[in-house]
C-alpha cells in the first residue's frame, strides 16, 4: 500500500516516534522524591497500529521524514523525562499501515491526575445535552473528550465524541494516548488500546 | 458585575474545585477565576497540593523543518517557574517580532503544590504571567 508521505509529515509537527531509554533504577533526586530510572520498552504493536518505526514508508516517496521524526521523538522523550524530575520516559508514535490512524504515546513513570480534570460547564444554561468537554472513565482509564453541541433533549449523533486523550496511571506508571484520525471518535476502543500499552509496560 | 453572573461564576468555581481535588486523590486543591475591573484581562488559577510535571511539556520540534524562526509551542523559563508559549509563526532568519510571544499556561511545582495560570483573553506575556504565579505561590505555600 502507497504510504502518502503527507501523512508522514503529520508527525513533524509534534507527534512522535522512537523511544529514548533513560536511566537503570530508583534513585533520589534533589527535591528528595525518589525517581524510578527502570527502562520502558514499549511493545512493537498495540492493537492493530504499528510502532513508527516499524512501518515500511519506503513507498511514500519521503523515508527521510520517518527518521526525522524517530530523532525529534528521541528528543521529546528526553524532554518528557526532564518534566518528571528525570524519570524513564517515552514519546512514540504508532499507526495504522497507511498512517491514516495515528496514536501519539507518552509512557513515564511517574503519577498523574485521575480522572483527568476538566472544568466544570453550566451547559445545561446553553440548553446544550452535553459540556462541550467532559472526563469519562472506562474501567482504569480515563479521557478527556469533546462534544459535538447536541440540543438538550435530543441524543448525540454518532461519531459526536472525539477523544482528546486517554490516560491510565499509578503512583509509579503513567500511559497517555492522544488519537489522530477516525479512531477519535472512539473513546472505549482508545482506552482499550491505553490498558494494551499498560500491560505490555507494567 | 450582575447578580447571576456573580452567582454562576462562584458555582463553576466550586465545581471545579471539587474536580480538581478529585483528580488529586482528595488533595486541597482551588480553582478560581480572576478578572481586571473591565472583564478584559481574565485568568484561571489552579492550585492542588500535589506534585505535576516541571518544566511544563511540549514535543520537540525542530523549526529549520518548518521554516520558522522558533517552534510554535515552546517551554520557557522564569526562575521557579515554567511556562508553555505560543510563538507566532515568524519565517526563518527573521526576529520574531515584540509581542509575538503569548504565555498559553505557566505552572510552578514542588514535591508537594502546584500554582498554574492560565490566562483567558488579553496579551500576556509569559513573564507577567509567571510573576502572577509567583504572586499566588507565595499567599498559598
Amino acid at each position: 500500500m502507497r504510504v502518502p508521505w503527507a501523512l508522514l509529515m503529520a508527525g513533524l509537527g509534534g507527534l512522535a516516534t522512537a523511544g529514548v531509554v533513560v536511566g537503570g533504577a530508583w534513585v533520589l533526586n534533589t527535591t528528595g522524591t525518589y525517581i524510578d530510572k527502570q527502562p520502558i520498552d514499549p511493545p512493537a504493536r498495540v492493537g492493530a497500529y504499528l510502532r513508527y518505526d516499524k512501518i515500511d514508508v519506503r513507498s511514500s516517496g519521503r523515508p527521510d521524514i520517518q527518521q526525522k521524526i524517530l530523532e525529534q521523538n528521541a528528543k521529546s522523550s528526553e524532554l518528557l523525562s526532564q518534566a518528571h524530575g528525570g524519570a524513564a520516559a517515552v514519546v512514540q508514535l504508532y499507526a495504522g499501515r497507511d498512517l491514516r490512524q495515528q496514536l501519539s504515546v507518552q509512557i513515564y513513570r511517574a503519577p498523574s491526575a485521575h480522572p483527568l480534570y476538566v472544568p466544570y460547564e453550566d451547559y445545561q444554561r446553553y440548553r446544550l445535552a452535553k459540556p462541550t468537554q467532559s472526563a469519562e472513565e472506562f474501567g482504569e482509564v480515563s479521557c478527556v473528550v469533546r462534544n459535538d453541541p447536541t440540543p438538550a433533549g435530543q441524543p448525540p449523533g454518532p461519531n459526536g465524541t472525539h477523544t482528546s486523550l486517554c490516560s491510565r496511571t499509578s503512583k509509579a506508571l503513567t500511559v497517555e494516548v492522544r488519537p489522530v484520525g477516525d479512531l477519535a471518535d472512539q473513546p472505549d476502543d482508545v482506552a482499550a488500546l491505553v490498558d494494551s500499552l499498560w500491560n505490555a509496560i507494567t | 458585575m450582575a447578580k447571576p453572573v456573580v452567582e454562576r461564576t462562584l458555582k463553576a468555581m466550586q465545581e471545579s474545585t471539587k474536580r480538581l481535588s478529585e483528580s488529586h486523590g482528595g488533595a486541597g486543591a482551588l480553582f478560581a477565576h480572576y478578572a481586571d475591573n473591565k472583564l478584559e484581562s481574565n485568568f484561571m488559577v489552579v492550585a492542588y497540593r500535589d506534585r505535576s510535571a516541571d518544566p511544563l511539556f511540549v514535543p520537540y520540534v525542530n523549526p529549520d523543518d518548518l521554516g520558522l524562526a522558533k517552534p510554535q509551542q515552546t517551554v520557557e523559563r522564569y526562575g521557579s517557574v515554567s511556562c508553555l508559549v505560543m510563538n507566532d509563526p515568524t519565517p526563518q532568519g527573521q526576529t520574531p517580532a515584540a509581542g509575538s510571544a503569548r504565555a498559553a499556561k505557566c505552572s510552578r511545582s514542588s514535591g508537594a503544590l502546584t500554582v498554574e495560570i492560565t490566562p483567558d483573553g488579553g496579551d500576556h506575556s509569559p513573564k507577567q504571567v509567571a510573576e502572577l504565579v509567583d504572586e499566588v505561590w507565595a499567599s498559598v505555600s
